[in-house]
């Protein structure tokens, strides 16, 4: 199975202070994996550093077999990586739902017409096709989320970084967050605090704690695997 | 609001009345009665909201008024009420036009417009920081009512308020910094783009493009 991204000894520093040190991370061809922890312990920060929007302090990022060693190495792959903010209000980039969804698609020189076929199609698969010509700063956060989720998706990532994506939503668009992530077939990332949320999409959940230990958690049977790894990559099954 | 909804003037026509209207009023040296045709049109479609545009217009008129004032003190009377008068008729004419319309739709329409895209994304993204200013700055009123702050002339109101304009400052960093990482992560290469096609025209447009030019061009009843 090809891998989409592999971190070894991965460390991070934010405002002078070390957020953790020698992360190792391996992320199969469309696998789905959440990381939760403890507020202000790194999470955005991994994720912004798969992204490419900052470097690690120390270690090794390889995005679909590439080593990332400058933030110029990330121009390569940066269509493949698709990002979804914890504010949506942050992610739109046009005033219009149809044309911020359509984004990624005309920003690429694809036709108006084609791209407008797929974003049409796209807001109907997630069910908000009613929403197409509406002002994005006047949606409520439900929707913002599915448009900003949406913008993600027609641009067909391979892999998908999701901050916080339950952050401001009811039970009911958990729940269509939750059917719409389950049939998405690609890798996916997701940082967040909701423990339930992540165990009916993701296969495992790893902890990320201030003192840098984390676990890997098989959500599909949590009963058979419960692994913790170490700074060093040890794993232990407990 | 819906992007489709059409108010009595379409944004693009709206936009260029502004700027002929505008330009032309600036560059005139005697002002007639006849040049408030379009005004009239205008006021007439914007009926129900004329109070509040009125007072917007009064409003905008404090420093107006200054500099009038400033100029007719040193006997240039002739300028202060030309300044005057075309400043108003200008004001009006915006207000009225652009009245119920958002940032976002003349955005939009300058998109429609082919501008440059400079401009265009420029005065886009600076609508869409102002709105999310705005919106934090309501939330703040919220949260300082919540917790029962009185404003008044002591070092506590004083302090809460420099407060205030320090997080706001520092949140449209925060929101700079994350709208230059929503660019890189998608591809943004300096233009935002539509995928709308062109609004049809109103009879509404046609009248008050019309209008526009009569007023611009038939000069009738000198005023100064």
């Amino acid at each position: 199975m090809s891998c989409s991204l592999t971190m070894k000894n991965i460390s991070a520093v934010r405002n002078g202070v070390t957020l953790y040190t020698g992360i190792t991370l391996n992320l199969s061809h469309k696998e789905k994996i959440a990381i939760i922890g403890p507020n202000g312990c790194g999470k955005t920060t991994l994720l912004e550093m798969i992204a490419g929007l900052s470097l690690p302090q120390s270690g090794l990022l390889e995005l679909f077999h590439r080593p990332m060693r400058s933030l110029d190495d990330f121009k390569t792959v940066r269509t493949m990586i698709g990002y979804l903010f914890q504010d949506s209000d942050n992610q739109f980039l046009a005033p219009i739902v149809e044309d911020d969804v359509a984004f990624s698609l005309l920003a690429q020189g694809i036709p108006k017409e084609e791209a407008a076929l797929k974003t049409a199609m796209m807001l109907q698969d997630l069910g908000i096709a009613h929403l197409a010509k509406k002002v994005v700063y006047h949606l409520s956060g439900g929707e913002k989320k599915l448009v900003a989720l949406a913008g993600v998706l027609i641009a067909e990532p391979k892999l998908m970084l999701l901050d916080e994506p339950t952050n401001g939503l009811d039970n009911a668009m958990q729940q269509k967050l939750v059917s719409i992530l389950r049939k998405i077939d690609k890798s996916i990332i997701i940082v967040s605090h909701h423990r339930e949320f992540l165990e009916s999409i993701v296969d495992t959940i790893y902890t990320m704690t201030p003192k840098g230990l984390r676990g890997t958690f098989n959500a599909s049977n949590p009963q058979k695997y419960y692994i913790w790894r170490t700074y060093d990559g040890h794993e232990t099954t407990l | 609001m819906d992007q489709t909804s059409h108010p009595p003037i379409t944004p693009c026509v709206a936009l260029l009345l502004a700027l002929v209207y505008g330009c032309t009023i600036a560059l005139q040296t005697h002002m007639y009665l006849s040049m408030s045709l379009i005004l009239f049109f205008l006021a007439w479609l914007k009926r129900r909201f004329l109070l509040i545009i009125f007072k917007r217009l009064v409003m905008l008129n404090t420093l107006i008024v200054f500099i009038a004032l400033t100029l007719y003190w040193q006997h240039q009377e002739h300028l202060a009420g030309l300044m005057l008068l075309r400043s108003n008729l200008m004001l009006l004419c915006i207000l009225l036009l652009f009245h119920g319309c958002n940032e976002f739709t003349i955005a939009i329409a300058m998109q429609r417009l082919a501008l440059p895209h400079k401009i265009t994304t420029l005065f886009f993204f600076t609508s869409k920081s102002i709105f999310l200013i705005r919106h934090e700055l309501e939330l703040f009123k919220n949260t300082l009512r919540i917790r029962g702050f009185t404003p008044k002339t002591d070092l506590l109101s004083y302090k809460t308020l420099a407060g205030f304009i320090g997080t706001l400052v520092i949140k449209a960093l925060e929101r700079s910094v994350a709208l230059q990482k929503a660019m890189l992560l998608r591809g943004f290469q300096g233009e935002i783009y539509t995928l709308s096609r062109r609004q049809s025209l109103s009879s509404n447009d046609a009248i008050a493009t019309l209008l526009t030019l009569i007023s611009l061009f038939w000069h009738q009843g000198y005023l100064l």
